[in-house]
């Protein structure tokens, strides 16, 4: 086999693109599944995407990289408050904000993303792709230990890939290219693949479901069964100590931690455990958690929603920081039945909202900006493109499109729940400006576990609310790569559009493909994009080294950081 | 009074097992799919699928609650879906803060409530009577939720005396334990000890004018031994009433105090617990609370004996 090693220029990873050329074979997205890119271009400062948007607030990304000195004072409990305790941290089974947030100050990843949001290797020494891009051979580091004392090798990666593989939503993208996975030595790995898949290491990353690396005897033990307190063991800088359910979940520092030298880069780079112990404390209520906060007894915060920010602003004890955007909101309709699947009915709806009010109701003043793109500025994936049919707040042209599809004034069942106020309120504003089109809208409010069951079935709704988070890369959110999410957009179109950005190696071809889906969204209307929601920092004046080095999209890790006692 | 105690504690079986049914009945009627919750709203229809499989949700209802009311019978009440421990172990670690914090709050409310209302009767229409009305109706006018965070305002954020909120067990640390458990206590307490009092006052009020209490004071006792010993044991009768029900209305109250301060109790788990749909928590729980409630009932009935001696039960 003849192995050429290519750098790519925007990543780490020694890689080699599929060759040219080949012809790839038509293949459907089924699935929650979702497939990323290796190459991520560098990040400029942060800047509203479009020329036409409005920005309400400006700043400019945090360079995210640390200094290479040790410089941080060891010691000390960082105490997180949660927005509640997940039933395991299992990260492997299930994909929740707060066990992304716990497990990844214990468990590593092959992968990881640095500042600029490249994948860079974390377990991995690096990868290497055949001539046919169809073998893809891992090399790990050597000498990491697990926190039970034993060595990680290919073994243990071969069993959690095993575990993994068909539980988690990125592991099951995977399976559509997989043939096997094997152990070639005890520091080497190869993924055999049916067709070439060019985001396998951005599959592989750390992220929300990521594959993390534990002990085969633990991974096979477990098996589709959710791990037992004592199988939280990984290789990351902090290990499990105890869990008491809805009471805290304690971390302590792992002393023979081996990571990596470079200097730390949003997620890559060193990881120094400066603090003693994390624990980290459901607190669902988000006064409480407010109150804790300043009361000096919470470090970190999970979660603040903006009328809470106020209350924090003057504390001097209390730092807020307002980040580049995680999430934008979204106006879900529901394309597989009812008056949704009716494209002229979608353009309409479309055509008859004006987001800035949404913003102002869902996160309030300074909080969001406007922008077209359906990836977040703070990606190279940012695009203009259709610009002119975001934000068109045009009653008129809705009405003449409902008039053109016919529209009998059947009311549209606007689903929602008052446990995500976010949604809630953008719901309500698009209620009323849909009404003031000529639509009549039923807005129906349940919690969210009825939520969730109503979604499921498509003859009882029309139109939800969410949001969508950020992802470095389209391939690896849902509502693109997948036919199954909410609202199941599905056409011929996009599942063509998706092939090509899950399979094209280069990356102007797939920044291409990336426009062709934009324009489809803004030409088939399977959802509305409202704002983009800034992140919120909000921790206490004491936690030092976190802010400006670490990313906070996919939750941050505590590493890097200290506690400086006033 | 053997034999009553004996019957009230039988009457408890078709208690809860009418309570039982009730729950499972409501909690498996509203819609809301557990595995759904716990796999986040990304999960595959696969993977849901293959989770209810696993926590056996797919089975048909009947078979369901047959096999949860056998175990149920055994106080087996199954194993939290969501935790995955037995639901009886989730609730015995959650039955010590909820249990504490509603015996400081019941002790607070009495230790307010009966001096403040004799004080409030004996004092009629004085000024103090007044003033103590109008602090005993803002006790049960405010919404405990507010009063908590008021208290969190001035006694964590502003003074930095007690913590905002999270709790220690008793036998960990018994200062911190305390200081843990005097703001939640004392909210929980002020809302009951509003109630408590003004029923003291009234109570007191027919009492003072009845004719034993003038042939008291005609005898030419003390005022103070006068109400204390004449008057309040007899006032008492349905203060003890108030406090068995104020104490499962604690309880309830305990759902909102143990979310404000973060507590890990049996309210915040039956709330939890309902958003979640871990069914057999929901129903283990409730069914705890009606079996704490008519405990507290009999424990007050037989109380009844000791505070007026003329009360007899079946044949004694």
């Amino acid at each position: 086999m003849n192995w050429r090693q290519q750098q790519d220029p925007a990543t780490t990873i020694l890689v080699k693109p599929p060759r040219l050329g080949r012809k790839l074979t038509r293949r459907t997205v089924v699935g929650a599944g979702a497939a990323g890119a290796v190459g991520i271009a560098a990040v400029g400062p942060f800047a509203p995407a479009s020329a036409d948007a409005v920005p309400t607030g400006s700043f400019r990304a945090p360079a995210l990289r640390g200094q290479a000195a040790d410089e941080g004072v060891r010691g000390g409990r960082l105490r997180v408050a949660t927005t509640g305790q997940p039933a395991s941290l299992d990260g492997h089974l299930v994909g929740q904000r707060t066990i992304t947030l716990i497990g990844w100050n214990m468990f590593e990843a092959l992968f990881t993303f640095d500042a600029d949001y490249a994948t860079v290797p974390m377990l991995a020494e690096g990868i290497e792709v055949s001539d046919d891009g169809l073998t893809n051979r891992i090399a790990l580091r050597q000498g990491v230990p697990f926190h039970n004392g034993d060595e990680m090798r290919a073994a243990d990666v071969v069993a959690s890939f095993n575990r993994w593989a068909p539980v988690s939503s990125l592991g099951l993208a995977i399976t559509q290219f997989l043939e096997e996975i094997v152990e070639v030595d005890p520091y080497t790995v190869e993924i055999r693949l049916a067709s070439p898949l060019v985001a396998l290491p951005s599959l592989l990353a750390r992220q929300q479901q990521g594959l993390s690396i534990h002990p085969a005897s633990i991974m096979e033990a477990a098996a589709a069964e959710p791990l037992a307190d004592e199988g939280y063991i990984g290789t990351g800088p902090y290990r499990f100590v105890e869990r008491q359910a809805d009471r805290f979940t304690l971390l302590s520092r792992f002393e023979e931690y081996v990571g990596v030298e470079t200097d730390p880069s949003g997620y890559a780079g060193r990881k120094a455990a400066y603090l003693d112990e994390i624990e980290f404390i459901p607190v669902p209520e988000e006064a409480a958690r407010v109150a804790g906060l300043q009361a000096g007894e919470y470090h970190y915060l999970e979660e603040i929603i903006p009328d809470q920010i106020q209350v924090l602003q003057d504390d001097p004890n209390v730092t807020i920081e307002i980040l580049p955007p995680r999430s934008y909101g979204v106006v879900i309709m529901n394309t597989a039945a009812g008056l949704m699947s009716d494209q002229t009915i979608r353009q309409a709806v479309l055509a008859a909202l004006e987001v800035e009010s949404s913003g102002q109701a869902t996160h309030g003043e300074g909080y969001f900006e406007l922008g077209p793109g359906i990836m977040l500025p703070q990606t190279a994936w940012s695009s203009d493109v259709s610009a002119e049919l975001y934000n068109q707040n045009n009653p008129e042209k809705a009405a003449q499109l409902l008039a053109d599809a016919g529209y009998d004034g059947t009311p549209i069942r606007l689903l929602c729940t008052q446990e995500d106020l976010g949604d809630y309120n953008a719901a309500v504003v698009a209620q009323q400006q849909l009404e003031a089109a000529g639509f009549a809208v039923a807005l129906e409010v349940t919690d969210e576990a009825t939520l969730d069951e109503n979604l499921e079935d498509d003859e009882r709704w029309d139109m939800t609310t969410n949001a969508i988070v950020f992802r470095p890369d389209p391939v690896l959110i849902a509502p693109f790569a997948s036919c199954t999410f909410d609202g199941q957009w599905c056409s011929p179109e996009k599942v063509a559009v998706v092939e090509r950005l899950q399979t094209e190696s280069d990356f102007e071809a797939r920044y291409a493909a990336l426009e062709d889906l934009q324009r489809l969204w803004y030409e088939q209307a399977p959802m509305v994009k409202l704002v983009n929601n800034y992140g919120v920092a909000a921790l206490s004046s004491k936690v030092q080294g976190l802010l400006g080095r670490m990313h906070f999209e996919i939750e941050p890790e505590f590493t890097n950081c200290w506690l400086e006692e006033s | 009074m053997l034999a009553f105690i004996v019957r009230r504690l039988l009457l408890l079986v078709p208690v809860l097992m009418i309570v039982g049914v009730i729950v499972f009945t409501l909690i498996h009627l509203i819609p809301g799919d557990p595995a759904a919750i716990m796999l986040g709203r990304e999960a595959t229809l696969e993977q849901k699928e293959a989770l209810r499989q696993r926590l056996g949700l797919n089975e048909p209802i009947l078979s369901q609650f047959v096999t949860w009311f056998g175990n149920a019978l055994r106080l087996n009440f199954g194993e939290s879906l969501f935790m995955g421990m037995p639901v009886t172990e989730a609730l015995r670690e959650r039955a010590e803060p909820t249990g504490l914090l509603t015996l400081y709050a019941l002790t607070l409310a009495v230790l307010i409530a009966i001096p403040a209302g004799v004080f409030a009767a004996v004092r009629a229409n004085s000024p103090l009577d007044r003033l103590l009305m109008v602090i005993s109706i803002g006790g049960v006018a405010i919404p405990s939720f507010f009063f908590g965070i008021l208290l969190i305002l001035l006694f964590a954020v502003v003074l930095g005396w007690l913590p905002s909120g999270g709790y220690a067990g008793i036998r960990d640390d018994p200062i911190q334990h305390f200081k843990y458990m005097l703001l939640p206590s004392l909210t929980l307490g002020f809302s009951a000890a509003g109630l408590l009092a003004r029923l003291v006052r009234s109570t007191m009020l027919d009492v003072l004018n009845d004719d034993y209490v003038r042939t008291a004071y005609a005898k030419g006792l003390r005022e103070r031994s006068v109400v204390v010993l004449h008057a309040l044991r007899n006032a008492l009768i349905p203060v003890l009433t108030v406090i068995g029900i104020a104490l499962g209305g604690m309880l309830g109250g305990a759902v909102v105090i143990e979310t404000v301060f973060n507590i890990p109790g049996m309210g915040r788990l039956l709330v939890q617990s309902v958003t979640r749909r871990d069914f057999p928590v929901v129903q283990g729980a409730v069914m705890t609370v009606a079996a704490v409630q008519v405990l507290v009932m009999l424990l007050v009935d037989v109380l009844y004996v000791f505070v007026d001696p003329r009360i007899r039960y079946g044949g004694d």
